[in-house]
C-alpha cells in the first residue's frame, strides 16, 4: 500500500479521546501528536515544532486552552493555532483571537468536517511561517533597514522555504529543481539546501530530498 | 399578610380598642338623643296638659262670671288653646263659647242663638260638652245653658239617641245645668243623673237619683238657688208633657250631696283669671331640648369623624403597608428568579460544553462515515438523519447558552416597525404559515435606542411562542406604538415617561392561571415532549433579555381567549447600560457587533 503522504505535523490539545481519534481519522495526511493537557503539550513543542497546533478549550486536569494560549505562542509564535470550543461565548472568543497572544482561528463544536478542513488548509498556507514572512518584508519597508546582504538573504530564505513547503506540502512526487530555481531566481543549490532545512524540521518527508538526491545523480 | 405589614402598624391592637369604643359611644349617643327626646316629649305634654287646663278653667270662669264683651277674650283663649296644639279637643271650648253667646245676648229670644257658623264644631256628637251638642249628621244642636235647654233643629230631629257622658237621655227637656254650673242634671229612662265635672272639665256621673218606683222622670227644672232639683214624672208610662202638669214631682236637695264633692275636685273651681295666659312659650322647651340634643349630636358627630379620620389613616397605613408587602414580596420574587437564572446559566454553560462535545463526536463521525462509505439508499437517509438531529442539538445548545452569553452589541436608535416587519417577514414561511398576521403601526411609535439584535431574538420567541400556541390555526396581532402609561407590568420597564410599545396578540388557549407564574422559567414548557423546540428557554430568554435592556414585559391572558405580551422599551435609555451588556472600558473594543446566528 502506497503510504500516505504526510501534509504536515499537527499537534493536537484534546481531552477527549474519541474525538481526538475522530480527528486521527478525519485527517490521516497529517502526522498527529495529541496531548491532553496543556501542560503536556508544552512538553510536546520543546521537543518537536509542529506545523498547526489544534486546542481544545476545556481541557484535562481542570486546564483551560485559552490559558495556555500565551506559553504556547512564547514557544512557537510562528504556529497557527486553532482553537476548537463547544463553549466559548463570543465574548470569549473574540478575546481568544485579539492581542498579541492570539489564536488564529476559534472553532465551535459541532466541528463540521468541511469546515475544520479548509481552516487547516488556510493555516497552513497564508499563517504561521507566511505571516512572519510578511511581517519582516514589511518591517524592513516601515522601519526603512538598509539591509544588508545576510539578513536579506535570510528574509528571502524564509519566505523561499514556506512557498516550496506550501508546494510541495502533501505531494510525494519528485521536485523539478531546475525550474523552482528558476522560478525563485536562485540556484539550484539554494533550493536543494532549503529543501534540506524543510526535512530537517520534519516539514517535508525525507523522501523528497532522497529522490532528489538520485535525480541529481541521475542528471549529473 | 407577610408580617412585614405587622411591624409597620404596631397600633392595630389600640385602634381595634378605638373601633370599639366609637361603636359603644355611638350607640350611647343615640340613647341619650332618645332619652332627651322622650324627656322633651314628657316635659311638653306635662306643660301643655297644664296649660289646657288652665285655658279650659279660663274659659270657664269667664262663662261663670258673664261680662259684656267677654266674647273676644275667650275667642283668644280658644284660638291660643288651638295653636298649642293641633289635637288638643277643643270641642268643649268651643261649645263654651256657644253658650257664652248665648247667655250674653238677654235680649234675644233663646230660640235664635248665633250659632250657625263656628269652625270647630265636630261633625260627630260632641257628648262630652257640657252644655252644648251637636248632632252627629250636624242638623240638631241643644243648648243646655241656665236652667234650660233648647233643643235646635237645623234641619229636622234625628232619630238616634242623645247621650251626655256615656248615659243615654231621653228628649224633650234632657238635661240642665243648675245656677252655679256645678252639676248636670240629665233625663235617662229610668232615673236622673247627677253629673258633676272632673278636673279636666270632662261631665262624669256622679249620682244617680232615682224617682219612686214606677215613676219615670219626663222633665226637670233647678231650683234658682242650684241646689234643689224637681223632677216631673210620669206613672205607668203615661207621659207627662210639662212637670207642672199633673203627676208627681220629686224634688231633690242637693245641698247634702255637696260634701261628696270634696273628693271629685271639682276642676273648675280651681279657675284663677289672674293666670298669664300661656302663649307658645311652651315651644322654649322643645328649643331647649332639641338644641341639647343637637349639641349632644354635634359633638359625638365631631368625635365620630374624628374617629373615622383615625382609622381611615390607621387603613391607608395599612394599605401602604400591604403594598411595600406585595413590592417586597415581588421583588423578592424577582431576585429568586434572577438567581435562578444565573445558575442556570452557569449550569447551561457546562451541559453546552458537554453536548457540544458529544455532538461535535457524532456528527464528524457521521462525515467520516459517509465519506468512508458513500452510502446510498436508507443507509444514507439515517445518516442524513444523524445529521438533522445534530442540527437541531446545536440550536439547542445554542439557545442554552443564550443563558451564560454576554452580548457586547451596541445600541441604535431604531425604528420599532422596521424591526417588527423584519421579524414577520422573516418567520412568515415557516412559523407563521396558516395565521392571518395582522400588523398595525398606525399609532406614533417613538424611535428608541436599543440593541436590534437582542431585541429581535425577543420578539422571534413571542411570535414563535403565539403561533405555536394557535396552533396553525388563528389571528397574530402585532401593534407598534407609543405610551405614556406603561400599566401593570410583570416586569416594569425602565425609563419613566414614555416608552414604545410592541403588543403580540394570538388567539390561542390562553395561560391557565396555575402555570402563569411558571411560564417565564427556564426548562418550562407546556409543549409534549418530542414536540420540536419545546425547549422552555423562549419566554425564558425573552425575561432575561428584557430584564438586561431595561424592557417591561406586560401580559395580559385569558383561558380560551388568547394572550397578549407587550414589550415595552423606554425611549429614555437608562445610562449606563446594565453592567452585562456594556463592555468594560478599556479591555474590550468599543463597537464590537454580535454576529447574527
Amino acid at each position: 500500500m502506497q503510504p500516505t503522504p504526510i501534509r504536515g505535523h499537527v499537534l493536537l490539545i484534546e481531552d477527549n479521546p474519541v474525538q481526538a481519534r475522530l480527528y486521527q481519522d478525519a485527517f490521516p495526511d497529517f502526522s498527529w501528536t495529541w496531548v491532553t493537557t496543556g501542560t503536556a503539550a508544552v512538553a510536546a513543542l520543546a521537543e518537536h515544532l509542529p506545523d498547526l497546533i489544534l486546542l481544545d478549550h476545556v481541557l484535562d486536569a481542570g486546564e483551560s486552552g485559552l490559558a495556555f494560549l500565551p506559553k504556547l505562542k512564547s514557544l512557537a509564535a510562528h504556529i497557527p493555532v486553532v482553537v476548537v470550543s463547544g463553549t466559548l461565548a463570543i465574548a470569549d472568543q473574540l478575546r481568544a483571537l485579539s492581542g498579541p497572544n492570539a489564536a488564529h482561528y476559534v472553532i465551535e463544536k459541532p466541528v463540521d468536517l468541511d469546515r475544520l478542513e479548509q481552516t487547516i488548509d488556510t493555516a497552513l498556507r497564508e499563517c504561521g511561517l507566511g505571516e512572519a514572512v510578511a511581517a519582516l518584508r514589511s518591517l524592513e519597508r516601515a522601519e526603512l533597514i538598509e539591509a544588508g546582504d545576510r539578513e536579506r538573504l535570510f528574509t528571502e530564505r524564509l519566505a523561499r522555504q514556506h512557498a516550496l513547503l506550501n508546494r510541495l506540502r502533501g505531494s510525494t512526487a519528485r521536485p523539478n529543481i531546475s525550474q523552482l530555481a528558476t522560478e525563485f531566481s536562485v540556484d539550484r543549490r539554494s533550493i536543494r539546501r532549503d529543501l534540506q532545512d524543510l526535512v530537517t524540521r520534519g516539514q517535508l518527508p525525507p523522501e523528497i530530498l532522497a529522490r532528489e538526491d538520485e535525480a541529481n545523480s541521475r542528471d549529473s | 399578610m407577610p408580617h412585614a405589614s405587622h411591624s409597620l402598624v404596631p397600633t392595630l391592637p389600640a385602634l381595634q380598642r378605638a373601633r370599639r369604643l366609637y361603636w359603644l359611644l355611638t350607640a350611647l349617643v343615640v340613647m341619650l338623643a332618645a332619652s332627651c327626646l322622650h324627656l322633651g316629649d314628657q316635659l311638653r305634654q306635662t306643660r301643655l296638659e297644664g296649660t289646657r287646663s288652665n285655658l279650659v278653667a279660663q274659659v270657664r270662669f269667664a262663662l261663670a262670671s258673664p261680662r259684656p264683651n267677654q266674647e273676644p277674650r275667650i275667642l283668644q283663649l280658644i284660638e291660643s288653646a288651638r295653636r298649642l296644639r293641633s289635637d288638643v279637643d277643643l270641642r268643649s271650648e268651643a261649645t263654651t263659647v256657644l253658650a257664652f253667646r248665648f247667655h250674653d245676648r238677654p235680649g234675644r229670644r233663646t230660640d235664635e242663638p248665633t250659632v250657625c257658623a263656628n269652625p270647630v264644631f265636630p261633625s260627630a256628637w260632641s257628648a262630652n260638652a257640657d252644655n252644648i251638642a251637636l248632632s252627629r249628621d250636624g242638623r240638631i244642636i241643644r243648648l243646655f245653658a241656665n236652667n234650660d235647654c233648647l233643643e235646635i233643629p237645623i234641619d229636622r230631629p234625628s232619630s238616634r239617641p242623645f247621650r251626655i257622658a256615656g248615659i243615654p237621655l231621653t228628649p224633650p227637656r234632657l238635661s240642665m245645668t243648675n245656677a252655679t254650673g256645678h252639676f248636670i242634671a240629665a233625663i235617662t229612662n229610668d232615673s236622673v243623673a247627677l253629673l258633676a265635672f272632673d278636673r279636666s272639665g270632662t261631665p262624669v256621673e256622679f249620682v244617680r237619683l232615682s224617682p219612686q218606683r214606677r215613676r219615670r222622670p219626663v222633665a226637670l227644672i233647678w231650683h234658682p238657688d242650684g241646689n234643689r232639683l224637681a223632677i216631673a214624672c210620669a206613672i205607668n208610662g203615661i207621659p207627662s208633657s210639662m212637670p207642672e202638669s199633673s203627676g208627681p214631682l220629686e224634688i231633690w236637695d242637693i245641698e247634702r250631696l255637696r260634701t261628696g264633692l270634696e273628693g271629685l275636685q271639682l276642676g273648675w273651681s280651681s279657675a284663677d283669671p289672674t293666670l298669664p295666659l300661656l302663649t307658645p312659650t311652651d315651644w322654649t322647651w322643645r328649643y331647649t331640648v332639641a338644641a341639647g340634643a343637637i349639641l349632644i349630636a354635634c359633638i359625638a358627630g365631631g368625635a365620630i369623624l374624628i374617629h373615622r379620620s383615625i382609622l381611615r389613616q390607621y387603613e391607608e397605613a395599612v394599605a401602604a403597608a400591604q403594598a411595600r408587602a406585595a413590592e417586597l414580596e415581588r421583588a423578592r420574587e424577582t431576585l429568586a428568579h434572577a438567581e435562578k437564572l444565573r445558575a442556570l446559566g452557569t449550569l447551561a454553560a457546562g451541559i453546552a460544553h458537554d453536548f457540544n462535545n458529544l455532538l461535535s463526536i457524532i456528527s464528524m463521525a457521521r462525515q467520516l462515515v459517509e465519506r468512508a462509505l458513500r452510502p446510498s439508499g436508507v443507509p444514507r437517509e439515517h445518516l442524513l438523519h444523524i445529521g438533522q438531529a445534530v442540527e437541531q442539538g446545536r440550536t439547542l445548545v445554542r439557545s442554552i447558552l443564550g443563558y451564560s452569553r454576554d452580548t457586547m452589541t451596541l445600541s441604535r436608535f431604531t425604528r420599532i416597525p422596521e424591526v417588527t416587519d423584519e421579524v414577520v417577514t422573516l418567520l412568515h414561511r415557516q412559523f407563521l404559515s396558516g395565521l392571518t398576521v395582522k400588523v398595525d403601526h398606525t399609532g406614533e411609535c417613538p424611535r428608541v435606542a436599543v440593541n436590534r439584535g437582542r431585541l429581535e431574538q425577543v420578539l422571534l420567541n413571542l411570535l414563535v411562542n403565539a403561533a405555536e400556541a394557535m396552533g396553525g390555526r388563528g389571528t397574530l396581532t402585532l401593534i407598534t406604538r407609543g405610551t405614556t402609561n406603561p400599566g401593570e407590568c410583570l416586569l416594569p420597564p425602565a425609563g419613566d415617561s414614555a416608552w414604545a410599545e410592541i403588543s403580540i396578540s394570538d388567539t390561542g388557549p390562553g395561560i391557565p392561571p396555575e402555570v402563569l407564574p411558571r411560564i417565564f422559567e427556564p426548562f418550562f414548557t407546556t409543549k409534549t415532549i418530542g414536540q420540536e423546540r419545546g425547549t422552555g428557554l423562549g419566554l425564558a430568554t425573552v425575561w432575561r433579555i428584557a430584564e438586561e435592556e431595561g424592557f417591561g414585559i406586560r401580559l395580559e391572558t385569558s383561558v380560551g381567549l388568547g394572550s397578549t405580551f407587550r414589550i415595552l422599551i423606554p425611549v429614555e435609555r437608562p445610562h449606563p447600560a446594565n453592567g452585562a451588556a456594556s463592555p468594560k472600558p478599556g479591555t474590550e473594543p468599543d463597537t464590537v457587533s454580535q454576529p447574527h446566528p
